[in-house]
């Protein structure tokens, strides 16, 4: 033990001696522990401990115990705050159920309040690790939200409004390793990116500007802290030479551990030189770089020091019109907008999705809370009624009201405290299971208690503990000395409802909103989930993967595709082998130019309409019905006459009453039209929450490209057996076929529609263990106050047994008193829930916000529970004995 | 009078002052010699047992003017008062004569006894 912290110890422990022995042999004391530890430097710290202990042991208990009895001189009336401290611990320790159970209930809603809280800290208010002075980060955004051409981006550089200004491009990227290929998110940058975030690499080095020029020396990459310990197990990764996209790159620097770019939602895992875009981008080589039609980098700009946003905003203007002149722009002038690059760690478009989350969480916490504190008041207001003897015979032997509230607050205050360690505690063991919660951002915030965690959990603590243990302890104080006193065992004054019994009804108020609104989530859970689908998810296995990347061209591209379904369809237990540009339940709208109609080509280009390139045996793996007409088949091919599908909604909507076969559809702008050879039945194709639109499909063989910058294609094939154990045949077809493809997404389509849940299932979760925990303190505190109220009454209850009254009277009389205020709670909480589930009418889903099936299941789960909750004091109340109790007299 | 046995601590502190004034950790080291490094008077156990016994006046604290030369003024010296020496001296007394009745039975031996 070091001595300085052993004589701190010593210290407090002295303070609990009488002052007058402290003042006399204090400093001879402190001398000798200090000569004591000098002397016998090598077993410090046995000597340490005896030292404490026999400090403990010589605490002069008489001198604790006359400090109960408030018999003093008007110099000691100045109190340390020791004269409190032992006897309320002594007091606690004297009920430990009772004190237990407070530190739980506080525990409970402190812990929720700060896991919640450590949460939304993390992901809304810090600030991302890993860049230098955020606040002078800026993004440069177009009015009209396209992006920039590189050339444009070299003339705002050159202005030299910012003290740097960098560009990207985020990619997706193939990373060919021996042990295994790898799709990767990547993003190509100029030189100067990770300078312009003031960025510090974790190993190696960033982009040089020598890189920022077209050289073969310049095919080096930066990978991200986490590329490094997943896939170079954090060993020499420096210097190592990879292949991405099947050429050769060698790996320079690692960036730091927080560090996530500007996109903060998913970072990439590796940067590349902006020169490097050949490699990535094929088909548009060269050109991106040097023509302004190409819009297609974002730019970051660290503000000049001493700059602000509006100076900066104005100078951009001057340099954009500046540029108009020299370069017009054909869609007229240049309107740029600069945002302040929100560098906390939560992307812009995601906040509103984070917060509303987040607010759900909190308020859920808060309404955990303020049940736990209310439980804690109802239980001191309680004891000091209780005590209310006691209280009053100190008054009357002279102890002031500040006095009674000190003892009674200091209770409170160490229950509090105690409650709140322990509520920090529980938060440091739930944030393995925080950080597992899937927001809607996906992201990974790297949760920890720190101090402002802890921090918010004291301050918690201490407003609970001050405002539930003062008020309680000021009614409790008020000297009805003479009333208490004279009528001995206190008859209760009057039918007033004391304030406890208001606290149970807000009790179970809140946790009627609860249930309720668990409820709501859960029922709108499981319509999601037995919603019908119009396809067949089981038994379909999925695997995306990417040519373009890996330099195919359409025509080795086809042949690829070719032979992986004919060498999977020879497999046995593969029923249908299919191709798609995307999953069903993907939730995501295509760009792709917007369909057109034969006859309507001058109507505004409707948005909408969903779009997907298939091939044939798509409908069959799917089980989609083809309603009239045909499927696409081995008819239809690249030179053969040009064909769609459409849904059935779809063709009744834009041809009502016509035969939609044999009608024609194209793509804006595209001169060409498409006969309609077949209607397929309408199926939930962006997820289960999206109400059917119409859809169009495209024939794979005729629509090789959809689109400039989509290659992703999926495999999708329905099994005989288990789709789990045909994933290896899968990727040894691909292998065979590529050694270097990279598979993603791999899965059972099943897997992936129960991952699109997830939210859902974790707000129903979240929600429905809080409203658990609620109904439990509700309930614990219905029954302690009926419990007291019960025992308060015996007196009342003797005599009226004694006057005649049976027990099955009595226990109506405490029965029909207690379901009163159940019955005011839930009427309170009803009208509660109501107004709660308009605020989840948005994560609601086939479920009105007042669905009378989820209130009435409530109410009567609530009047079950309440009821034994109520029962068993008042049963016990039925048992009491009218002669003991007149004997009391 | 009926004999009442003197703790362990109360014993040695007025053992240790018999034979001429101390202060506090002047007590405590004496101690630790006379009982061989048996009794540890840690200072909470010295403070309170002095404080006991100046209560019975079983020993005086000195006025500051009493001090030896050449020590520490803020050092608080102990007397043993005559009424502090009759309990030691009885003490004594009576442990030397339980002392020769234990020799007298002979509690080693195994015959010894009844």
């Amino acid at each position: 033990m070091k001595s300085s912290r052993l004589r701190r110890i010593f210290r407090i422990l002295v303070t609990l001696y009488p002052r007058s022995f402290r003042s006399k042999y204090f400093s001879e004391m402190d001398r000798l522990l200090e000569e004591e530890m000098q002397e016998t430097p090598g077993s410090g710290w046995k000597t340490g401990v005896s030292i404490l202990l026999d400090t403990l042991r010589h605490l002069p208990l008489s001198h604790i115990r006359s400090l109960r009895h408030p018999r003093r001189t008007p110099k000691e009336k100045k109190m340390a705050w020791t004269d409190d401290f032992v006897p309320a611990l002594r007091t606690l320790l004297r009920h430990p159920a009772y004190s237990l159970t407070i530190i739980l209930i506080l525990a409970l809603g402190i812990g929720a309040n700060s896991a919640i809280f450590s949460l939304l800290d993390a992901v809304l208010l810090r600030p991302a690790p890993g860049v230098s002075q955020p606040e002078r980060l800026v993004s440069l955004v177009k009015e009209d939200g396209r992006a920039f051409s590189y050339l444009d981006y070299r003339d705002l550089r050159e202005a030299g409004i910012f003290e740097e200004l960098s560009a990207g491009r985020r990619i997706e990227l193939h990373l060919s390793e021996p042990q295994g290929n790898h799709r990767l998110d990547g993003e190509l940058v100029t030189a100067n990116y990770f300078s312009t975030l003031g960025a510090v690499p974790a190993r190696g080095r960033f982009f040089s500007t020598q890189e920022d020029e077209d050289s073969p020396a310049s095919r080096v990459a930066v990978i991200s802290y986490r590329l490094w310990q997943n896939l170079f197990g954090a060993d020499g990764a420096l210097g190592r030479s990879i292949l991405i996209n099947e050429n050769p790159y060698t790996v320079i620097g690692i960036a730091s551990k927080g560090f996530r770019g500007t996109d903060l939602q998913s970072p990439p895992d590796l940067w590349v030189p902006m020169m490097r875009l050949p490699d990535f981008l094929m088909g548009m080589a060269g050109q991106a770089l040097e023509q302004r039609g190409f819009n297609m980098f974002s730019i970051w700009g660290r503000l000049q020091p001493g700059r602000t946003l509006a100076q900066s905003r104005q100078r951009l203007q001057a340099a954009a019109a500046d540029m108009d002149r020299i370069h017009p722009w054909p869609r007229g002038a240049r309107q740029y907008r600069l945002d302040s690059l929100q560098y906390s760690a939560v992307p812009q478009r995601h906040r509103e999705d984070v917060i509303r989350q987040g607010a759900l969480l909190a308020a859920v916490a808060a309404l955990v809370l303020a049940i736990a504190c209310l439980n804690l008041a109802n239980l001191v207001s309680l004891r000091a009624a209780r005590r209310r003897r006691e209280l009053a015979l100190r008054s009357a032997l002279g102890a002031g009201r500040t006095r009674l509230i000190g003892s009674l607050m200091m209770e409170t205050a160490l229950l509090a405290f105690t409650g709140g360690v322990l509520g920090l505690l529980m938060t440091y063991w739930s944030l393995p299971l925080l950080s597992s919660l899937q927001l809607p951002a996906a992201l990974h915030p790297d949760l920890a208690v720190d101090l402002r965690v802890a921090g918010f959990g004291l301050l918690l603590t201490a407003l609970t503990g001050l405002l539930f243990g003062l008020l309680p302890a000021w009614r409790a104080s008020r000297p009805a000395l003479m009333d208490t006193l004279k009528l001995g065992r206190g008859v209760e004054r009057g039918s007033r409802i004391e304030p406890q019994r208001w606290i149970v009804v807000a009790q179970i108020a809140l946790s009627v909103v609860l249930l309720t609104a668990s409820g709501l989530l859960l029922r709108s859970l499981w319509n999601l989930s037995s919603v019908d689908l119009g396809f067949n998810p089981s038994r379909v296995l999925i695997a995306g993967f990417d040519l373009d990347l890996q330099g195919y061209d359409s025509r080795r591209g086809r042949l690829f595709m070719e032979r992986l379904v004919k060498d999977l369809q020879a497999q046995p237990d593969v029923r249908t082998v299919s191709l798609s540009d995307d999953l069903p339940a993907s939730g995501l709208l295509s760009k792709r130019r917007p369909v057109v109609f034969e006859g309507r080509e001058n109507d505004p280009p409707i948005s909408g309409i969903r779009q997907s390139v298939v091939s044939a045996g798509y409908f069959d793996t799917l089980e989609i019905p083809v309603l009239r007409g045909r499927g696409f088949d081995e008819r239809d091919r690249e030179a053969s006459a040009p064909v769609a599908m459409v849904s059935q909604s779809l063709a009744e909507r834009f041809w009502p009453g016509l035969d939609p076969i044999g009608q024609k559809v194209g793509l804006m702008g595209l001169e060409q039209w498409s006969e309609v050879v077949g209607v397929v039945r309408d199926h939930r194709h962006a997820g289960v929450r999206e109400d059917t639109l119409g859809h169009v499909y495209w024939p794979l063989a005729q629509h090789y490209h959809s689109s400039l910058l989509e290659s992703t294609r999926y495999l999708l094939l329905s099994c005989r057996s288990d789709p789990a154990l045909l994933m290896p045949v899968v990727r040894d077809q691909m292998q065979a076929l590529d050694p270097h493809l990279p598979l993603f997404e791999v899965g059972t389509l099943s897997e992936r529609l129960y991952d699109g849940l997830a939210q859902e299932r974790q707000s129903s979760a979240v929600l429905g263990a809080f409203a658990v925990l609620a109904v439990l303190l509700a309930t614990f505190g219905l029954y302690s106050v009926t419990a007291s109220a019960a025992r308060r009454r015996e007196h009342e209850i003797g005599v009226r047994m004694a006057l005649g009254a049976r027990p099955q009277d009595v226990l109506r009389l405490v029965f029909w008193q207690a379901l009163l205020l159940v019955g005011l709670g839930l009427a309170a909480g009803l009208a509660g829930a109501f107004a709660a589930g308009r605020q989840l009418a948005h994560l609601l889903f086939g479920v009105q916000a007042f669905d009378p099936q989820t209130f009435a299941a409530v109410s009567v789960l609530l009047a079950a529970v309440t009821s034994a909750a109520v029962l068993l004091p008042a049963k016990g109340a039925a048992r009491v004995d009218p002669v003991k109790t007149l004997k009391a007299e | 009078m009926a004999f009442k046995a003197l703790k362990p601590q109360t014993f040695y502190t007025l053992l240790a002052l018999a034979d001429r004034d101390r202060h506090g950790a002047g007590i405590r080291r004496q101690v630790r010699d006379l009982s061989q490094g048996t009794v540890q008077l840690w200072p909470a156990m010295l403070y309170s047992t002095l404080e006991e016994l100046s209560d019975k006046a079983w020993i005086e604290e000195l006025a500051g003017e009493a001090h030896p030369a050449g020590r520490s003024q803020r050092r608080r010296y102990y007397r043993i008062t005559p009424q502090g020496r009759q309990v030691l001296a009885g003490q004594a007394e009576h442990l030397s004569r339980l002392a020769e009745l234990a020799r007298s039975r002979n509690p080693l031996s195994q015959e010894g006894g009844s």
